[in-house]
């Protein structure tokens, strides 16, 4: 039986993995970013997860690991 | 010799060499002792001044800065490590461009054989205690146990004359202990460790980079990657606030709304909605009167920090203006923590002095018109010296930059004489339909006080409000809930993370400004708001997981605690180096043996940083590839070269000058807009070139 492979490096930047095929940094910036996803629902009210990361990519407050993590999840969802 | 000294002393005549720190203190020294200024003398290239006085013969030297340095014991390889054996040498044995200094050692040791009193005048603290220290034991074979000790905080004719006559009869040794066992622990930590990381990279790279860390710039470094972890996983979160304009007596003014932030956006458009084009009511109108006194003398770090905010001076390049300010007997010695004002300076004598300049004369006048003088004070003390304040002489020459830093010191010390600002705050509560609170708020100065003789870097803002009744109804104009997002926070700054290290009690008044350069030097961080390279941050990576300790900014604290305790006499040097040495030996241990994968980590960085270094700014003018600075591994010898020389066999070269430092500058030719180099030669001046220039320059002398 074939076992599926754990990717060795980070998935998007390449660096050495910390937890969830994340390095320490974009595993930080995902935490961070499910952490937000709450506020920004209760601040609008209503709020769908793809918005939310189109929204955060596209303001210049955005951290760069963050963008790059949102960026990554939106194309995997494509 | 014996029988002259004793010759000298039967006829009541001492020689005292007293030593100096700098050839200016030297000068001001030897002119405040004799009644006229002595011609120097000259002896190996050391300038001094000898001259009669009532007790005898005085001879005062400088010596320029330290002239003897901590250095592994024997001559070994500089890429062994660890290293626990040291000893003091001669920096001149031991660092490249202090050859000089070999001269002015012979100077002192000659100097030294004909006295027969010692008296060590280096600015009193811990450097100039170990700086006077190793002179007169090593140079001046052992005269550290006999010599006396020079105290002042100005380099005023009458501040030096008081202290050569009360000079204490030895040498603060807590302070020289307490400075020899920083040095000694610094060197342990900053050689054994930067060594580690040197050596891993270049093994695992083969590029060799001079990758330094130490007690005090790792943790310091580990401020700015941790404050730029924190930008990069930012993530901004909505938040409103309310905007409102009201018209009353023909003039439209901005309201507040009582919570300044609201974090739903249905809250802040029910407000905007429920208040746009109502009327408000006048609920309650209050005014209080704050008393505000004058900021604290400055002690080196704040001054620091009112130079970066007012006049945009880095914390070195304000220490380097406030150093040359108290060589000229300006201002007392910059180097304290302090910031208490005690009455021995003389305040009166001080401002009088002030009053002969025009642009002081008059705030002076009012300061000296008070029945008593008394400044405020803040709670920082400093046993070796007071706050910073002004001697009472006039400059005579200053540059913009020197006069501007001098002001502000002149000022801060007027300002902590006068009395306090008084500040009327305002407030108007305005209610819409009982529920929606808004406020319209204003303030301004009744009385400026002290802020008038701080002025310009003490300026508050004034916002006046209308004339208001309570119950008078107001019409609201303009409202609006407008969106914002919540910010990251801002990068250090030379001057923030100054303010950081101090806050950590990392480092000393001293050490901290040249540890902030040396993170620009070795290019771990760039730009005025630092940001940190990938090489920092790499660095920080590594250290913290091979050796967390090292980063830990409460284990440098307590280091620094327990240097502090040997100068309050409550440790020992040798107890608290035992200890320092016994918590680095297993870190030492570790990075030896994970020496392999530690230089792995650390490869990518060092070869993107050599390449970043080596790369020019401008194209190969034959194909447009990127040009590099390379060495020839046959001659050694350094060029320009085109990046597609194997590639694209283009053989498009420029030779470069083979001796000194060579940087690449940000400049370019104006004549064909190639980059320019400088190349630094020691005690010479930077040479600044065009490769290309050169080249067609060489061409042209050849065909003609």
């Amino acid at each position: 039986m074939a076992s599926k492979e754990q990717p060795s490096s980070c998935s998007v930047c390449g660096e050495m993995i910390e937890k969830n095929s994340l390095c320490r940094l974009h595993h930080l910036a995902k935490e961070r970013l499910t952490q937000g996803y709450e506020l920004w629902r209760v601040a609008y009210g209503s709020l769908s997860y793809t918005d939310y990361l189109h929204s955060l990519i596209a303001l210049p407050e955005t951290g760069e690991a963050v963008a790059a993590v949102a960026r990554q999840i939106l194309q995997k969802k494509e | 010799m014996h029988a002259r000294s004793f010759k000298r002393r039967s006829e009541g005549m001492t020689r005292t060499l007293i030593i100096c720190e700098k050839p200016d203190a030297a000068r001001r020294l030897a002119e405040a002792l004799a009644d006229r200024l002595p011609p120097a003398r000259k002896r190996h290239g050391l300038r001094y001044f000898e001259l009669s006085a009532a007790d005898g013969i005085i001879v005062v030297c400088p010596v320029l800065g330290h002239l003897y340095t901590v250095d592994a014991r024997g001559s070994r390889s500089r890429r062994e490590y660890p290293v626990w054996d040291f000893e003091w040498k001669p920096k001149y044995q031991v660092e490249r461009g202090f050859e000089r200094q070999e001269g002015l050692l012979r100077a002192i040791h000659e100097l030294a054989q004909k006295a027969d009193r010692f008296i060590d005048a280096c600015d009193y603290d811990i450097e100039g205690s170990v700086i006077g220290y190793m002179t007169l034991k090593y140079a001046c074979g052992g005269a550290d146990i006999k010599a006396g000790r020079m105290r002042f905080s100005t380099l005023t004719k009458s501040d030096l004359k008081e202290a050569y006559i009360n000079a204490s009869a030895q040498l603060d040794h807590n302070l020289v202990q307490a400075g020899i066992c920083r040095h000694e622990i610094d060197w342990l930590y900053g050689v054994n460790l930067s060594r580690a990381l040197t050596e891993s990279a270049r093994k695992s790279s083969g590029e060799y980079l001079n990758i330094s860390t130490g007690r005090v710039q790792g943790p310091t470094l580990k401020f700015v990657t941790e404050r730029e972890v924190q930008i990069s996983t930012h993530v901004p979160i909505p938040y409103w606030t309310i905007t409102a304009q009201a018209d009353i007596d023909e003039r439209t003014v901005p309201l507040e709304y009582s919570k300044k932030r609201l974090e739903k956006k249905i809250e802040a458009e029910d407000v905007a909605a429920n208040t746009r084009n109502r009327t408000g009511r006048v609920e309650r109108i209050e005014e209080r009167h704050v008393s505000i006194k004058p900021p604290p003398p400055f002690d080196l770090s704040e001054l620091q920090s009112e130079s970066y905010r007012h006049l945009h001076l880095g914390p070195s390049q304000t220490l380097r203006i406030l150093e040359r300010l108290y060589l000229q007997a300006l201002i007392s010695y910059p180097r304290t923590g302090s910031q208490k004002l005690p009455a021995s300076i003389g305040y009166e004598a001080i401002l009088k002095g002030l009053q002969k300049s025009a642009g002081y004369r008059d705030l002076v006048s009012e300061l000296l018109s008070q029945p008593v003088l008394r400044p405020v004070e803040g709670g920082k003390a400093d046993p070796a010296h007071p706050a910073v304040y002004p001697t009472g002489r006039l400059p005579r020459r200053l540059s913009t930059i020197e006069s501007r830093v001098y002001d502000l010191v002149v000022r801060r010390f007027m300002a902590a004489f006068a009395p306090a600002a008084e500040r009327a705050i305002q407030r108007a509560t305005v209610t819409v339909s009982g529920r929606y609170v808004f406020y319209l708020r204003g303030s301004a100065t009744v009385c400026p006080g002290w802020m008038r003789f701080y002025q310009p870097y003490g300026v508050v803002s004034e916002t006046s409000i209308p004339h208001l009744r309570e119950g008078q109804e107001i019409l609201f104009k303009e409202v609006s809930a407008v969106q914002h997002f919540s910010a990251p926070p801002p990068r250090y700054n030379p001057g923030s993370l100054l303010r950081m290290m101090e806050h950590n009690g990392i480092g000393t008044k001293a050490t901290r400004s040249g540890i902030i350069d040396l993170l620009y030097k070795r290019g771990y961080v760039a730009g005025e708001a630092m940001r940190p390279t990938l090489l920092a941050t790499k660095v920080i990576e590594v250290l913290e997981k091979y050796c967390p300790k090292i980063v830990d900014v409460s284990f440098t604290r307590d280091l620094e605690v327990k240097m502090d305790r040997i100068e309050a006499g409550e440790a020992t040097h040798d107890g608290v180096l035992s200890e320092a040495v016994k918590q680095l030996r297993p870190v030492m241990e570790r990075l030896k043996s994970d020496e392999e994968m530690l230089g792995r980590d650390l490869r990518i960085a060092v070869r993107q940083l050599v390449m970043e270094k080596s790369m020019i700014k401008v194209p190969c003018p034959s194909c447009g590839l990127a040009l590099r600075v390379v060495r020839s591994a046959k001659t050694r010898k350094r060029f320009i070269e085109c990046s597609g020389s194997s590639t694209h066999q283009c053989r498009f070269t420029l030779p470069l000058p083979q001796l000194g430092r060579l940087e690449p500058l940000e400049k370019f030719c104006e004549r064909c807009g190639f980059q320019l180099f400088a190349t630094w030669r020691w005690g010479k001046r930077p040479l600044v070139s065009c490769p290309k220039c050169y080249v067609e320059g060489l061409r042209r002398t050849k065909s003609n």
